[in-house]
């Protein structure tokens, strides 16, 4: 109902608080004896209920994750998702769930069964948190005066710092003081009321949050800040660190801008009397909304002069102010129906972002987002925005042929995954649980977020934008008359409902949504498609049990032949890898337009099945009305060049779905020349931006030129100019043999950029032309991928990269060029090719065999990086590019390879791009040559870094690095990840340490998954347990090693073919999937089409490594030998040694016996899956074996 | 004896004479510390010859003397003058040559810089003038040399300056830190600068530019507002006026005037009224 946080003591010095809540709770059915209530980390030291004391028990099951039962199946994520979400669950606060459990006494329950409101008072205090609150308290004596503090959030985690009521649904408003120091501010949400003077040089800051509020949307920043009123809106403070007064008013100089758009689009006025910008330093992201409040990094703040940073800040201050409309004012019903709050709140900055950088960013955004949840996708599995049907549907269904990589949930009871939809693979199944954030991987939430914005987007699509504005207007509208009519009644404390935090009895999962299904404030997936319905007439069930209560999205192959006779199109539409991860199939409208001579011809097809075939009557007559204007899509008329088309044709280019209306991945299939027309000649920017990855299939002079002249056209979009650049490269890497000329963008960038009497001096800077300023930057990072016959970069481009250098002139300029010269130094890097050495292999490299051009490199960057530690650039981005640079070098074996000097960079005080960049190389370092200690490096930072932000961004680094195609082929179980120290320590990081920080947990079962896989991992297997044939089988499947044995899979399908029966079949079905699905990807690779499978993270990972993949299979043949006598030893002869092809009987057998306990297990459910992973694990374990025995002689694989 | 050095050549080729009479006189061998007396005698001979020839034509009132003053000086100094005897002597066989001394070139006087070119005198001053000096000893020439105009050049030489001036002071820098060598055994090769912590202003606030910031509205401290002095009259949409601390600059167009917010208000003393402006 209405809760009081009054914090007495907030000591920047001591980290820590102390302070006091009040919770004003209703009973909401009698008979309540307990009342759970959600804590974490802090220590309680007293619970009243009406002043009376009461007892009361802590109680986190999220402490441990996984006992120490089960010394089997120990370590593995299988088990751990499951524990992981029971734990959540049972303290979810959105079930009743909570921490603290406090016994109502019984003299007052009197109180509870009247109804009437109780008051629960606690006591406590929080030390040194890990999380949920950050102080950042410099050491050095001079930082004092810097210290301050403020709150974090993941998701829903309030309870971290204070105790409440820890969901989105609990609404209430708030009282909220805080004590600080006389010197300090303390801002948090709601108004300020007054600020009063206490004693000994303390003062006191009480904020009442009149609007309903749910805890997760509280928020608290105390510091040293300067405050600046907007000059504009006086309601909006904004504040900032001593020093940077002068970086706020620039940056936050069109926040009023913001705002006024918002309330014109919603047509309401700005849900809050009050906003605060707080920006602080080690922020844990870029931005985290409170109601009326608004927490981002100080790293967002940027000066006049700074061009790059603007895009970005300005995306997140309009995404601050859109969450305040979305996610703070009106909150969710349940966690699952957060993907409204963040899919709206996207959808509006969309839009603000659209009028404020024009159509052309818009769309390009778009596409980029959506070709990122499609990458997503494909990689992981089917985003669920709204995971919340998943508990209720049948697990039976559940087959998934294709989802090798989702063996993992079959144990989850939950099997993530509606039944009608089962048939497909759609949806991903994943390692981690979905029902709750707290358990979902942040990469997870990130594209979740992406793909609720386009969901929203094709909402707009559906019904209209101008009514989708009104329905979320009136919600809007709805919640602020619930405010005042609740005010008006003379009850200042809004009472919604009697809400009890807890009904007796009832567990997780029972009650969770629809617990307060009227409530305005709230938005939930049913009552937003409610209020679709009401304010459109338009009933959305279906589009929502399609796109949001289902993951997954849809891939379209496309073809077309054009029939001169009947002057049609006969266009075929198949929806090929359904069983591949994340893909699914739709059924529906799908638009195709089509460009003929005569104009764009728009034509709506239903989709009904897999297959689909449609004749398009062409409009035009086969040309041959000469020297006619062309008509486009957006109504102009221009002159082409038909030469170069089918003379037969008027189809010009085809685009399916030209609006993106779907969450689509669409393979259009059609002649170069009809790409080189789209790409000169369509005017919306994505279907410019499809054509440049077309073309790059075709390396030929038409497709030159046709970018050419999209980089040097200045109507076009520059971000399409600059992709064209790094396409034009790739062709002319392709061409090299017969390309003409100078080295290509050279003679664009001597027009563009030469400076008048000289062209090949490049021109003072001025980068008032924005468009050329992009190109400035992105041209020679291109031209620096060049490579000529001998696959080095010519040395025309490396004088031409030196001269920019040189020659680079800022003195002139209104604007900072540390961007441009930050992408000079990445070109440099990018001209490193691998040294061709005529030293012995493993002397060292010396001061003398440094080749002169690594010199002349070696020069700049250490000229550009030294200069840095003296005239620093805004945000050290030459400093960052040149660790990628000396990093590169060192790994092309132009400079000794020592990762020291990367530790410089990376230990804590650097600043956080900085000490990412050299992370980065050092974990690039420890891939390829690492050692244990390297490792145990990283993980230390991990584990103990100051800056929680570095802990997940480290960890978010190594498991993007680890999971990205390696191009050495040492195998990944010799990563000196791969070891059982490692395992043990991330293991027991994430499942005892980690109950605070709920994003570091997930984000290290990321890379647990990442490096093991979800079943335990080899190196933790005794000697004693390898003789389980069934235990060596299902051991481990990780993403990483699956991928070793390609060679080996068509023979054991074979074999178990032979072997037993009902896997014929399988096998059978298997293959045939095998082939669709490699058909993208694998084509130069026929006869490794297993490779292809789906559970892979590295989609192309076997296009260039033919054969060095047959070289270690070979060399896997002769290890063999050995393992398999040593599983003869423990499998009583079930396999006879000695023979080459032995090894396919022992995997076929070792699978046949975990399939039959899986069957047991598993009730038969996706038997092919287990049948195929089975073999798969055990090739891995060759493998590991084979490694083993190779570097140690031991045949133990924990030594790898 | 420390001799002018204008003597020595003279005193030498006096010697050699000396030396010379010697050996037609039948001598082989001469001994330093005679010759050196006969040279002395030879030099005291000449000059008192010298001296006296001088005396005699400046008696008979000349600047020249002739060939009576010679004589007579010959006279004065007791020599008996034999007019046909000392020709004799002078064109006798044995004579020996004493080559003529080498003499060093002359120091050439250095050239009067000449810029521009002298004019001739006008026709009104007489041709017995000297003629004109240099213009620019009497009109303003330019004396430096033309600027190059050379674009190319031009960035040759300041992007040539910048990057030594970078470079020096990274190498002065290099000396004075600690450093990261790539290359242990040869440590002035690619010196890399260890970095030092940076603080949360350092990135922001970058060195390597100075922008000067435009100063708009720079007197606008952020708790003021601008207000024209010709509104000052009508009530302002968000000014209360009562409760404001009203710090009233009188400029010439505007006033300032704290905004109206609660974050900018004084604290409220908890119990006994006696509230401080905070910050």
């Amino acid at each position: 109902m209405h809760q009081v946080i009054h914090l007495e003591g907030i000591s920047l010095q001591r980290k820590n608080i102390i302070g006091l809540v009040e919770l004003t709770l209703v009973a909401r059915r009698p008979r309540l004896r307990i009342v759970k209530i959600s804590c974490k980390q802090c220590k309680i030291y007293k619970v009243t209920i009406n002043k009376t004391e009461t007892e009361f028990s802590y109680y986190d099951p999220a402490i441990e994750i996984t006992e120490t039962e089960h010394p089997n199946n120990q370590y593995s994520l299988d088990q751990f998702a499951v524990h992981h979400r029971n734990a959540v669950l049972e303290c979810d606060p959105d079930a009743g769930g909570g921490e603290i459990v406090i016994r109502i006494p019984p003299e007052l329950s009197h109180i509870i069964d009247e109804g009437r409101r109780f008051t629960v008072e606690m006591e406590y205090s929080l030390e040194h948190p890990q999380s949920g609150m950050h102080f950042f308290v410099p050491d050095d004596p001079s930082g004092q005066e810097r210290a301050h503090m403020f709150t974090t959030r993941h998701e829903n985690s309030s309870r971290l710092w204070f105790p409440c009521i820890d969901s989105y649904s609990e609404v209430c408003t708030w009282d909220l003081e805080f004590k600080v120091e006389e010197n300090l501010v303390a801002i948090s949400c709601g108004d300020l009321v007054e600020t009063v003077q206490d004693t000994g040089r303390m003062k006191t800051y009480h904020y009442f949050v009149s609007t309903p509020t749910a805890a997760p949307n509280i928020g608290l920043a105390v510091g040293p800040f300067e405050i600046y009123v907007d000059p504009n809106m006086h309601e909006v403070v904004h504040f900032c660190l001593p020093g940077l007064m002068n970086l706020l008013r620039w940056t936050s100089r069109f926040t009023h801008e913001i705002f006024e758009y918002y309330e014109d689009l919603l047509a309401t006025r700005f849900p809050y009397s009050s906003f605060k910008t707080v920006y602080v330093h080690e922020a844990s992201e870029e931005m985290t909304s409170y109601s009326s409040m608004c927490i981002l990094d100080t790293n967002l703040l940027h000066t006049s002069a700074i061009i790059d940073q603007t895009y970005i800040t300005r995306r997140f201050t309009a995404l601050s102010l859109a969450e305040q409309f979305y996610s703070c004012y009106i909150s969710m019903q349940h966690t699952s129906d957060a993907w409204l709050s963040k899919g709206i709140s996207n959808y509006l900055c969309g839009l603000y972002l659209k009028k404020f950088f024009g159509n052309n960013e818009y769309r390009h955004w778009i596409h980029s987002e959506l070709q990122e949840v499609i990458k997503f996708e494909q990689q992981y599995g089917g985003v669920i925005l709204d995971p919340s049907l998943l508990d209720k549907s049948s697990t039976s269904g559940t087959t998934g042929i294709g989802n090798l990589c989702s063996n993992s949930n079959n144990s989850l009871q939950q099997a993530p995954r509606p039944s009608h939809v089962s048939a497909e693979g759609g949806d991903g199944d994943f390692y981690f649980s979905l029902v709750n954030p707290q358990t979902i991987s942040p990469l997870y939430l990130k594209i979740m977020a992406k793909k609720a914005h386009l969901t929203i987007r094709m909402l707009e699509h559906r019904i209209g934008s101008q009514l989708l504005l009104q329905v979320l207007n009136k919600q809007l509208s709805l919640a602020s008359i619930y405010i005042s009519q609740t005010n008006e009644s003379g009850n200042r404390i809004v009472s919604a409902q009697p809400i009890n935090p807890n009904p007796p009895g009832t567990q997780s999962g029972q009650t969770a949504p629809g617990a307060n299904p009227t409530s305005p404030m709230l938005i939930s997936t049913a009552s937003f498609t409610r209020a679709i319905f009401t304010v459109t007439g338009k009933d959305m069930t279906v589009f929502m049990d399609q796109w949001v209560r289902q993951g997954g999205h849809v891939r379209f192959h496309m073809s077309f032949i054009f029939n001169r006779k009947r002057n049609t199109v006969e266009l075929e539409l198949k929806q090929e890898c359904l069983q591949q991860l994340g893909v699914r199939k739709y059924v529906g409208p799908l638009t195709v337009a089509l460009q003929e001579l005569d104009g764009t011809f728009k034509h709506v097809l239903q989709i009904e099945g897999t297959q689909a075939k449609a004749d398009i009557v062409c409009h035009s007559k086969s040309r041959r009305q000469k020297k006619k204007k062309i008509p486009l899509c957006t109504g102009e008329e221009v002159d082409m060049d038909l030469s170069s088309m089918d003379a037969d044709s008027p189809v010009l280019w085809i685009r399916l779905d030209p609006e993106m209306t779907l969450i689509r991945a669409v393979d259009t299939r059609q002649p170069d020349f009809q790409w080189q027309y789209q790409l000169r000649h369509e005017r919306d920017v994505t279907a410019q931006v499809e054509a440049i990855g077309a073309l790059e299939a075709y390396p030929n002079q038409q497709s030159r030129m046709a970018l050419t002249d999209l980089i040097e056209n200045e109507q076009a979009f520059y971000k399409v100019r600059c992709e064209a650049c790094s396409c034009l490269t790739k062709i002319a890497n392709l061409m090299v043999s017969s390309w003409t000329g100078p080295p290509a963008m050279l003679g664009i960038f001597r027009k563009l950029f030469g400076s008048f009497s000289c062209p090949q001096i490049v021109k003072q800077n001025d980068f008032s032309n924005l468009q050329h300023y992009f190109l400035l930057k992105t041209i020679p990072v291109a031209m620096a991928s060049l490579r000529n016959v001998h696959g080095i970069c010519p040395s025309e481009v490396h004088k031409f990269l030196i001269d920019l250098f040189k020659y680079n002139d800022n003195s002139r300029n209104r604007f900072s060029d540390n961007y441009y010269r930050a992408a000079l130094v990445a070109s440099l890097g990018n001209t490193v090719t691998p040294v061709v050495s005529l030293l012995q292999p493993g002397s060292d490299i010396t001061a003398e065999s440094l080749s002169s051009d690594t010199r002349i490199i070696m020069e700049e960057i250490s000229r550009c990086l030294n200069l840095e530690k003296m005239l620093q650039c805004y945000k050290f981005t030459v400093t960052v590019e040149c660790l990628k640079a000396l990093r590169k070098l060192q790994k092309f074996g132009h400079l000794p390879n020592h990762v020291e000097l990367f530790k410089d960079y990376a230990c804590y005080g650097q600043f956080h791009d900085v000490r990412l960049s050299a992370l980065d190389a050092i974990v690039d370092y420890t891939k390829t040559d690492g050692k244990l200690e390297d490792v145990e490096y990283l993980l230390d930072i991990i584990e103990n870094d100051p800056n929680p932000r570095m802990r997940h961004d480290l960890s978010r680094l190594i498991v993007h690095c680890l999971s990205e195609k390696s191009a050495d082929r040492r195998s990944k179980t010799k990563l000196p990840f791969h070891n059982k120290a490692i395992a043990l320590r991330i293991w027991k990081k994430m499942n005892y340490d980690l109950a605070i920080d709920a994003r570091l947990r997930c984000d290290l079962v990321d890379l647990y998954y990442t490096l093991f896989g979800t079943r335990k991992p080899v190196c933790l297997l005794d000697e004693s347990q390898q003789h389980l044939a069934d235990e060596i089988t299902s051991r481990r499947k990780s993403p990483l090693t699956v991928r070793e044995d390609v060679d080996f899979k068509p023979e054991v399908v074979e074999e178990v073919g032979e072997a037993e029966l009902p896997n014929i079949v399988s096998a059978g079905v298997l293959s045939s999937k095998h082939e669709s699905m490699a058909s993208d990807n694998s084509a130069e690779l026929p006869d490794a089409l297993d490779s292809s499978l789906p559970t892979s993270f590295e989609p192309e990972m076997f296009r260039t490594e033919k054969e060095i993949e047959i070289e270690s299979s070979e060399r896997e043949v002769k290890a063999k030998f050995r393992s398999d006598t040593k599983s003869v030893e423990s499998k009583d002869g079930e396999v006879e040694a000695g023979e080459s092809s032995s090894h396919k009987k022992h995997s076929h057998h070792s699978h046949h016996h975990s399939k039959a306990k899986k069957k047991k297990e598993k009730k038969k459910k996706h038997k092919h899956k287990h049948k195929h992973k089975h073999s798969h694990e055990h090739k891995k374990k060759v493998k590991e074996e084979t490694l083993s025995s190779a570097s140690s002689g031991s045949n133990s694989p924990a030594q790898t | 004896m420390v001799e002018p050095p204008m003597n020595t050549s003279r005193r030498k080729m006096i010697q050699h004479v000396v030396s010379l009479f010697a050996q037609e006189g039948g001598f082989h061998v001469v001994e330093k510390p005679v010759l050196e007396t006969l040279t002395e005698m030879f030099q005291a001979t000449l000059f008192e010859f010298g001296r006296s020839t001088r005396m005699f034509t400046e008696l008979a009132g000349r600047v020249e003397p002739t060939v009576g003053d010679v004589t007579m000086a010959l006279i004065d100094m007791g020599f008996k003058v034999d007019p046909r005897g000392l020709r004799a002597y002078s064109k006798r066989m044995t004579r020996p040559m004493i080559s003529a001394p080498q003499t060093l070139p002359l120091p050439k006087v250095p050239t009067i810089l000449s810029a521009g070119k002298k004019r001739a005198l006008p026709p009104y001053i007489p041709d017995y003038f000297p003629p004109m000096p240099d213009p620019h000893a009497y009109i303003r020439t330019p004396t430096h040399k033309q600027p190059i105009t050379d674009y190319a050049a031009c960035r040759e030489k300041t992007s040539q300056q910048k990057r030594d001036l970078e470079k020096s002071l990274s190498k002065f820098f290099a000396r004075t830190s600690s450093c990261y060598y790539l290359f242990p055994e040869n440590k002035s090769l690619f010196p890399l600068i260890s970095p030092k912590p940076a603080s949360y202003l350092d990135p922001l606030i970058p060195q390597d530019q100075i922008f000067e910031e435009e100063q708009t509205l720079a007197p606008l401290n952020f708790v003021r507002k601008e207000k024209p002095m010709e509104q000052v009259l009508k009530i302002d949409d968000d000014e209360d006026g009562d409760d404001v601390l009203a710090t009233t600059q009188f400029t010439t167009t505007t006033s300032w005037e704290l905004i109206d917010n609660p974050f900018l208000k004084p604290t409220v003393p908890r119990m006994t009224p006696k509230g401080q402006k905070n910050k």
